[in-house]
């Protein structure tokens, strides 16, 4: 009895600890290294890469890091933005597909953006390309079409929102001439 | 007693945070439409100017209309209006579902249309569901592609990332909190009953 009460407390208060972190990590700016950006070589890749996603109007500017869907599950990075590699190069013509946490630290400034706002795309040969947000919309996580291709250049930037992060707040926005 | 009351407590907060991660079950399933977004579907009609009325709205709006068939019962509409504002309609037709299933769409937010054939469709009964988005207006829209659709390049994907993780922190807390208070339970009775 007096083992399981304490075997009870302390996973209790283990758990406690690990939600508080868990906290911690989504509200710590300091967590973000801008000069610890991994090389992106350990994954299949040809060309150039997006090297950082910049919003000037809501202060952000975060690394890219690559990333795959393996077995249906998307790999995202805790440190910046995910861009998909199967997507085209932003600036290329298709959709080029970029994601990232909630976090205040990451994209939770993204459902603040508006249409005919700028979003930079740093490219790793140090030329960037600047988009104009088209649209803004909530989408449900079921909602794949916002991943297809198009014929313009455009990308589809996207993180979580609404009630437990239930659903998708998407910017799609395209290249300027 | 208290302590029995307070156990009991605990379990209705576990069945409750249980209960968070179950979804919902229907007995109609709505056809996914695409986002305005990025529409989908085949162009069937655009209107780049012009006066536009919107399903359950009495509002007139000014600015482009785009409307794409998605399949033979799916219909999307992406109305654009001057100011921005974007008005995302999803038609369905329904002539094959059944009065009490309409009834069940309607109670979760669908709008029925005894007859498209107001509103340009074919003549048969439709239910209809706004969605909001923003767009940069008409006049400087030089998004969507007009129904020209290439395959996807991402392969078949189930669902977009979970790029949040507050259920997942709300759980860890939840459950550190109801440990916790359990093993202060048992600490307590033991105390209480000297066993």
């Amino acid at each position: 009895m007096k083992l399981a009460s304490k075997i009870l407390i302390l996973t209790g208060i283990g758990l406690l600890i690990f939600g508080s972190y868990l906290i911690f990590q989504r509200y710590n700016p300091q967590r973000l290294g801008f000069n610890n950006i991994p090389p992106m070589a350990s994954v299949p890749r040809a060309g150039i890469f997006p090297k950082e996603v910049i919003i000037k109007n809501l202060g952000v500017r975060l690394p890219v890091y690559p990333a795959l869907i393996k077995d249906n599950k998307w790999e995202a990075t805790t440190k910046g933005v995910s861009y998909l590699v199967t997507s085209p190069v932003p600036g290329e013509s298709g959709n080029s597909i970029i994601y990232g946490h909630n976090w205040s630290n990451l994209l939770g400034k993204l459902p603040k953006i508006k249409p005919g706002e700028k979003i930079e795309v740093l490219l790793d040969n140090n030329k960037k390309r600047t988009f104009i947000v088209e649209y803004t919309s909530v989408v449900g996580p079921d909602q794949t079409h916002i991943l297809s291709q198009t014929t313009d250049a455009r990308i589809t930037l996207y993180t979580c929102t609404g009630f437990l992060d239930s659903k998708r707040f998407v910017a799609t926005a395209t290249l300027t001439n | 007693m208290r302590g029995r009351l307070f156990i009991a407590f605990l379990i209705v907060l576990f069945a409750l945070s249980v209960r968070l991660s179950v979804p919902s079950v229907y007995a109609v399933v709505s056809p996914d439409f695409p986002s305005c977004v990025n529409p989908q579907g085949s162009l069937k009609v655009e209107y780049n100017q012009g006066t536009h009325g919107v399903i359950g709205n009495s509002n007139e709006f000014k600015g482009k209309d785009s409307v794409y068939t998605i399949s033979e019962n799916q219909t999307l509409q992406c109305l654009c209006t001057d100011n921005g504002q974007g008005i995302q309609t999803n038609w369905w037709k329904v002539s094959s579902l059944t009065a009490d299933q309409i009834n069940i769409l309607i109670s979760q937010g669908w709008t029925k249309i005894p007859d498209g054939s107001a509103w340009g469709l074919d003549s048969s009964p439709y239910l209809a569901r706004n969605i909001d988005y923003s767009c940069s207006g008409s006049g400087n829209s030089t998004g969507g592609v007009g129904g020209q659709v290439l395959g996807a390049s991402t392969g078949s994907v189930l669902g977009l990332a979970t790029t949040g993780n507050t259920p997942f922190i709300l759980s860890v807390i939840l459950s550190g909190l109801i440990f916790l208070s359990l093993g202060a339970a048992i600490t307590k009775i033991k105390n209480d009953t000297g066993i």
